[in-house]
């Protein structure tokens, strides 16, 4: 007679199970959202590969439905909504502009976001310890990191006396990272002459009036295409948010690596297919920052690398 | 006191007006050198010369070198070293070219080297890729391209990460494709790959069927052809008609060439193709993110020059390393100032930076350290770079499906 509830809770569990294990079967589609070029963006690509450590393979129990908008503010409402439109499981995003036009385009179906300077500031959440609503993701902190940039900078380049901070007019974030940059610069002793633009042809005025003894602080946000502009505009020492731009020529970078990014979101994600709610999950920080330096650009520029950052930096371009 | 002022300024207008004459009478820079405008490279051949040409013309709009213009003198080889030796040896001896611009190929590089070498004349080699040619003690060479060894990295990286096992090579027995085939076996090796056949043919061979024969025998994951056009072209042929089906398939030279998809059609479709340069270059984004082009320093401009030159005539890598050895070379006779052998070697060997063609730096023996390689594949008509990875816009299509499986 003890056997039979036993049994019962046994038949429950081998049920439970099997429900589970269905559930598991199932094949979740990903939204992504992003404004890259191309759909290989390495947060995306980080995604891809944090899922796959959570047990998730592409095609067997995921799969992508990624929008990317080529640096245009204007297409990523409309593909938020596209994606909506599909009906997909989950909505990964990439920067401030596209984590806004995916939350405008939805309340229901949860959003993780990446490559977010500061959510809080930029209403995205709520709060980072109770985001609320449909969204949570990762804070890549970059308002907090925009003073030890302008630090490294000034370490690697310390003839340099006067800095450069061109963004987007109607970027949040870098508008945000000013004030903290205006502190830092009295700090350090450097000006800092700061220029939001409106478009292209801005970008490159102002990238002209950069005298060759000066530096750039490149924006974190690629609305415009600014940081390839900046990247583009030779012989200038100019520090990046992310390591990704110090392995195709930029200078220096400090920040956290926009596939790391990925596979830290994967983890939310991979909750939130198994059941957790997305304001249950509080935002998380970007667990590494990188510093990354480019000792060939260096030498083009010819600046001698000094100790200090070569001890740090943990990515060292040759 | 009137008077002397007159007459001083008369001097002085006179010295400025000599001057400016004498400037303008200064005789043009000449560059020499052959090209296989016809025979087996000719293909490639007429590509450099394109490129040269529109490389020549952009530093004469701007002014030309050290104050005067560049003349190119070519002459056509017939894609025979022989030939391609004495036409030099003649341009140095007799006509007196100011520098020299180099050949297509390894062969006719090689050939050519051991006269420039003899009369101590730079020659920044756009097309050879063969390491050898860079070890023979010679000082007066310098390697643009990216080594033969490498050429499968990219199809040996992919073959690995996708779990293949086997692999077989067919190449030329001359200089680069044999020291393009070495330098996969090993690379296979390195990445765990065995290699269950490797074929050699002499050139000009036009029948593979008894290569094909043992080929599809040995059953490789992998097919590697290390080839020029004409016998890449047979090679992909021979192969669907003796059905040989691997799961990867790589060519060396020519296979980026437009004429290879248009004389292949959908044959061509899967292949993979190793090459030094894209024209994609100019749009590519690493990771979707951020252009390459800074790598390639005024690719944009050359590719739009040269579509004003030559209206509708693609561009390949041949292309890209002629206008690459081209700006290497004024400009390394800008900052010698002179025309100078010794100088400008010395101002060849420093050089450090990116040209349309990408990274340049050589090493003592002017073997290049700095260049890199990309590895792209047909599809649906269209060449897309799918390695490096980060390069990569979308993924390659594999595996290959068997020949009797395409549309």
């Amino acid at each position: 007679m003890d056997y039979v509830p036993a049994a019962v809770f046994l038949l429950l569990v081998c049920v439970a199970s099997v429900a589970e294990a269905q559930s598991e079967q199932r094949l979740y589609r990903i939204g992504v959202l992003n404004q890259a070029w191309a759909a290989n963006h390495p947060a995306v690509e980080g995604l891809k590969e944090g899922l796959r450590e959570q047990g998730y393979i592409e095609g067997r129990d995921v799969m992508f439905d990624i929008r990317f908008t080529r640096g245009d503010p204007g297409a990523t409402s409309a593909a938020a909504e596209e994606l909506v439109k599909a009906g997909v499981d989950v909505i990964f995003t990439s920067n401030e502009p596209a984590t806004l036009a995916a939350k405008q385009a939805t309340q229901r179906i949860p959003i993780v976001f990446t490559l977010v300077g500061d959510p809080v500031l930029t209403r995205i959440v709520a709060s980072l310890a109770r985001p609320g609503g449909n969204v949570t993701g990762i804070s890549s902190r970059a308002t907090e990191l925009a003073p030890k940039r302008l630090e490294v900078l000034k370490t690697l380049v310390p003839a340099v006396k006067r800095v450069w901070f061109v963004y987007h007019s109607s970027d949040i974030t870098d508008t945000a990272a000013l004030a903290n940059l205006r502190d830092a610069a009295r700090r350090l002793q450097l000006e800092l002459i700061a220029r939001a633009v409106n478009d292209s042809a801005e970008t490159t005025q102002v990238l002209k009036e950069v005298g060759a003894a000066d530096g750039v602080l490149a924006p974190v946000v690629d609305t415009l295409d600014i940081p390839a502009a900046v990247l583009e505009a030779a012989r200038i020492p100019s520090v990046f948010p992310t390591a990704l731009w110090v392995e195709h020529g930029a200078l220096v970078s400090y920040g956290p690596s926009f596939r790391a990014q990925g596979v830290q979101a994967a983890r939310l994600v991979a909750k939130i297919l198994r059941g957790t709610r997305p304001q249950d999950l509080p935002v998380e920080g970007a667990d590494r920052i990188d510093l990354a330096v480019n000792l060939s650009t260096a030498r083009q520029l010819q600046l001698e690398v000094p100790p200090k950052i070569l001890f740090r930096a943990n990515v060292i371009q040759r | 006191m009137k008077r002397a002022t007159a007459i001083g300024a008369l001097v002085v207008l006179v010295a400025a007006l000599y001057l400016t004459h004498g400037a303008q009478a200064q005789t043009p820079i000449r560059i020499g050198g052959s090209l296989s405008l016809t025979g087996t490279y000719s293909e490639p051949g007429q590509a450099q010369e394109r490129a040269y040409r529109v490389c020549v013309k952009q530093a004469n709009d701007r002014g030309g070198v050290l104050g005067r213009t560049v003349e190119f003198v070519v002459e056509d080889d017939r894609s025979d070293p022989g030939t391609a030796a004495s036409i030099y040896e003649r341009l140095m001896t007799k006509d007196k070219v100011n520098a020299v611009f180099s050949p297509y190929s390894s062969p006719i590089t090689d050939a050519v080297a051991n006269v420039t070498e003899q009369h101590r004349m730079p020659m920044v080699a756009a097309a050879a890729s063969a390491t050898s040619i860079f070890r023979k003690g010679r000082k007066f060479i310098f390697m643009v391209v990216s080594p033969a060894e490498s050429y499968f990295e990219g199809l040996m990286e992919v073959a690995a990460k996708r779990g293949l096992k086997t692999v077989a090579v067919i190449y030329e027995d001359t200089i680069f494709p044999k020291a393009s085939a070495q330098g996969m076996i090993d690379l296979a090796k390195r990445h765990g790959l065995r290699v269950v056949a490797a074929e050699t043919y002499p050139a000009k061979t036009t029948d593979f069927s008894a290569i094909m024969k043992r080929i599809k025998a040995a059953n490789p994951d992998v097919v590697a052809a290390s080839s020029y056009f004409n016998d890449t072209v047979a090679i992909v042929r021979q192969m669907k008609e003796a059905d040989v089906n691997p799961r990867m398939a790589g060519v060396t030279s020519g296979g980026d060439l437009p004429k290879f998809y248009e004389l292949l059609g959908r044959s061509a479709e899967y292949l993979y193709g190793a090459t030094q340069w894209a024209p994609e270059v100019v749009k590519v984004r690493a990771g979707g993110v951020i252009p390459v082009t800074r790598i390639y320093p005024g690719a944009r401009q050359f590719v739009e020059d040269h579509e004003k030159q030559f209206p509708g005539v693609a561009l390949s890598y041949q292309s890209a390393g002629a206008f690459g050895a081209c700006q290497i070379l004024l400009e390394s006779i800008r900052r010698a100032g002179s025309l100078d052998h010794e100088k400008l070697r010395a101002e060849i060997v420093k050089f450090d930076g990116n040209t349309v063609y990408g990274a340049f730096r050589v090493d003592p023996d002017g073997f290049q350290i700095a260049h890199k390689m990309l590895m792209f594949q047909w599809q649906d008509g269209k060449k897309v770079i799918v390695w490096p990875e980060e390069l990569a816009a979308v993924p390659a299509r594999f595996p290959t499906p068997a020949w009797s499986k395409r549309p």
